[in-house]
């Protein structure tokens, strides 16, 4: 166990699968040389430890960072990707949702596309409408595609690790205001599987689903909530493509009562779709309608806070 | 090295089996007998795609353009009969989404295609195989053609730039039928000929008469080895008229019928007959390659149609067993 931030436990991951597998390489804009290493400094370091065919910084051309990716995973090589800004990834849009993840079932089994999208999203200035993005939901209509959002340095690591590993294309979103958090990170070859929620705190109460930041959001919202005899029950996604229902349904099940917390838009968002699994894979064990706290339908970023979770929480009791 | 007589005639037959295969998907598709949207079809464009691709190391990877994918798969050695089962909708070894079958992926035959049908995606892809290759030091050369109409999308400039900085193994093929649906290429580019377009990349570019099968080869020929030498990418344009319609759901009302005749006098396939013709094959010889392709195709279509169907239920079978390994 080490100590480590978020950005460095995602640094570990790929310095430890770039050791372990030659064909993994970092591909992206300023991830060289640039701060020594990316605009958010998750790559600081590598260009020197691994050199310019491991990490090849691109003109500022993201279609054609995703496409090149998916031409050279056809060719045995394992791409990982780094698109600056979420808000960027309109501009490789059509690279993922329609050639990445469809490739698959295209060549009817025959050709995986293994390729991890890195990308740094969410509100970090309030109302201040560029580059705090929470686009994820564009991507659970693509099957095909892996959606990973961790919240914490230890899951950066297992799931970067496990993403890197999959032969599936993965969109790894990483919230800004995560990058300086710090956690116990386990050492070595610490995988954690895509697609599993994890309960980062226990609670009989209410049942808090959330996504990245928010899941801090959660936490301190139980925290506070717990001083006054209400135990939240924090489920973190981990993933949103594919969403593990088990977990979810269990905890509802426990609970009887949902909050679903994440900071991209209400409408169409992933709590949209978790509410629609609730209801119909459980709907006779709720006590009371399913609340969603999300970001307004407005443009980025109007997000919620542990404040708003707390009311939420209030309004069910 | 230059054509012999034998690949000459292997050109032949080869350009003659696309005409034929795809005179019979016109057929086949207007009787309501094959399983896909609107078959886009290269009739007339044969020799872009044959001498592009033919002649290549099995290992080099070819990236076609959707239209002259017939001639490109039977390159590559697919058997019509597998191909024409793609179109019918029947079951094969081969089998993707029906209408993917004109950019379809297939790795045992190092083809590189799409999973779309957005235009400029596949020279991405392409892109990327050959950055595949120079990472992995393969030594593979990759040739990827297009059409003109694709050399106005942004990632057409965001793929050539790429290849161009990092000095890939490639050879880019614009396919320049004149013609992007009902978009005339004078109207849509502004620089006359498309391969002026690669100085903006520095790399070279030249235009050859896409008609004529020999030129074609001979100036990719050249390409793959200035490529396979690490001097990076070259683009070829090769100038060639687009006798079908857009797609076989064009009526094609927007050109006049006195062009397509003029056209059609310029049949790439009637050329290469008279230069065969020149360099001493008889009358009697090519009628029998002639009559070879059209058995085979006839064959082929037979054997396609003798296949079960592929149905929809088959495929949303086999997608869900693929969707449930992706994500146990």
């Amino acid at each position: 166990m080490a100590e480590l931030t978020f950005r460095e436990a995602l640094r570990q991951a790929l310095r430890e699968e770039m050791t372990r597998d030659p064909n993994v390489y970092l591909i992206g804009i300023a991830i060289g040389t640039y701060r020594r290493g990316g605009v958010f400094g998750v790559t600081e370091g590598l260009l020197e430890e691994f050199g310019e065919e491991r990490v090849i910084e691109t003109p500022i051309s993201e279609g054609a960072i995703i496409g090149s990716s998916i031409g050279a995973a056809l060719l045995g090589k394992r791409p990982v990707a780094e698109i600056m800004d979420a808000e960027f990834l309109v501009t490789c849009f059509h690279q993922l949702v329609y050639e990445a993840s469809q490739m698959r079932f295209f060549t009817s089994g025959k050709v995986k596309v293994p390729l991890v999208v890195r990308t740094a999203f969410g509100a970090t200035v309030n109302a201040m409408p560029v580059q705090q993005q929470s686009p994820e939901s564009w991507f659970l209509q693509s099957p095909g595609l892996k959606v990973v959002m961790p919240a914490t340095p230890a899951d950066a690591k297992g799931l970067l690790k496990a993403a890197i590993r999959d032969d599936n294309p993965v969109l790894f979103f990483e919230h800004k205001k995560l990058y300086d958090i710090k956690g116990s990170v386990p050492d070595g070859d610490f995988v954690i599987p895509l697609g599993r929620a994890e309960i980062k705190r226990e609670g009989r109460n209410v049942t808090v689903i959330a996504t990245a930041w928010m899941v801090h959001e959660a936490l301190e919202a139980a925290q506070r909530l717990s001083t006054r005899g209400i135990e939240l029950e924090v489920v973190d996604l981990r993933s949103i493509l594919p969403i593990d229902k088990e977990t979810v349904l269990k905890s509802v099940k426990k609970t009887r009562k949902v909050v679903i917390a994440h900071e991209a838009k209400r409408t169409g968002g992933v709590g949209a779709e978790v509410s629609a699994v609730i209801a119909e894979e459980a709907f006779e064990f709720l006590d009371t309608p399913i609340i969603r706290v999300a970001g307004p339908d407005l443009p980025m970023p109007f997000v919620p806070s542990s404040e708003d979770i707390v009311r939420a929480v209030e309004n069910l009791l | 090295m230059p054509l012999s007589l034998l690949d000459l005639t292997n050109i032949y037959r080869i350009m003659l089996l696309s005409r034929r295969f795809e005179e019979k998907i016109v057929e086949l598709f207007h009787s309501g007998k094959t399983r896909c949207f609107t078959p886009h079809l290269g009739i007339g464009e044969e020799a872009v795609s044959v001498g592009a691709f033919y002649g290549l190391p099995k290992q080099d990877i070819i990236s076609p353009h959707y239209r002259g994918s017939t001639a490109a798969w039977l390159v590559r050695g697919l058997p019509a009969a597998e191909l024409m089962s793609i179109y019918l909708g029947k079951k094969s070894a081969n089998s993707a989404y029906t209408m993917a079958v004109q950019w379809a992926t297939n790795m045992a035959l190092n083809v590189v295609g799409i999973a779309s049908s957005i235009l400029g995606g596949g020279i991405e892809i392409a892109v990327g195989a050959a950055l595949g290759s120079k990472l992995g030091k393969t030594g593979q050369v990759v040739v990827n053609s297009f059409g003109d109409g694709t050399t106005n999308r942004g990632n057409f400039h965001e793929a050539l730039n790429l290849a161009a900085v990092f000095k890939l193994p490639i050879v880019f093929v614009c396919q320049n039928n004149q013609w992007a649906m009902n978009m005339r290429v004078t109207k849509a580019v502004s620089v006359g000929k498309i391969s002026k377009r690669a100085a903006a990349y520095g790399f070279p570019g030249a235009t050859v008469d896409g008609n004529d099968v020999i030129a074609v080869h001979e100036a990719v020929q050249k390409a793959v080895q200035r490529a396979r030498d690490g001097l990076g990418p070259t683009l070829v344009e090769a100038v060639t008229y687009r006798m079908s319609p857009h797609s076989e759901r064009d009526p094609d009302q927007y050109r006049a019928e006195s062009e397509r005749r003029k056209w059609r006098r310029k049949c790439p396939i009637l050329r290469l007959e008279a230069t065969l013709k020149a360099k001493g094959m008889s009358q009697e010889e090519i009628l029998s390659i002639q009559q070879d392709a059209a058995n085979e195709i006839a064959r082929a279509v037979d054997e396609a149609l003798s296949r079960p169907d592929l149905t929809p239920e088959d495929r949303l079978q086999q997608w869900s067993a693929i969707y449930r390994e992706i994500y146990v």
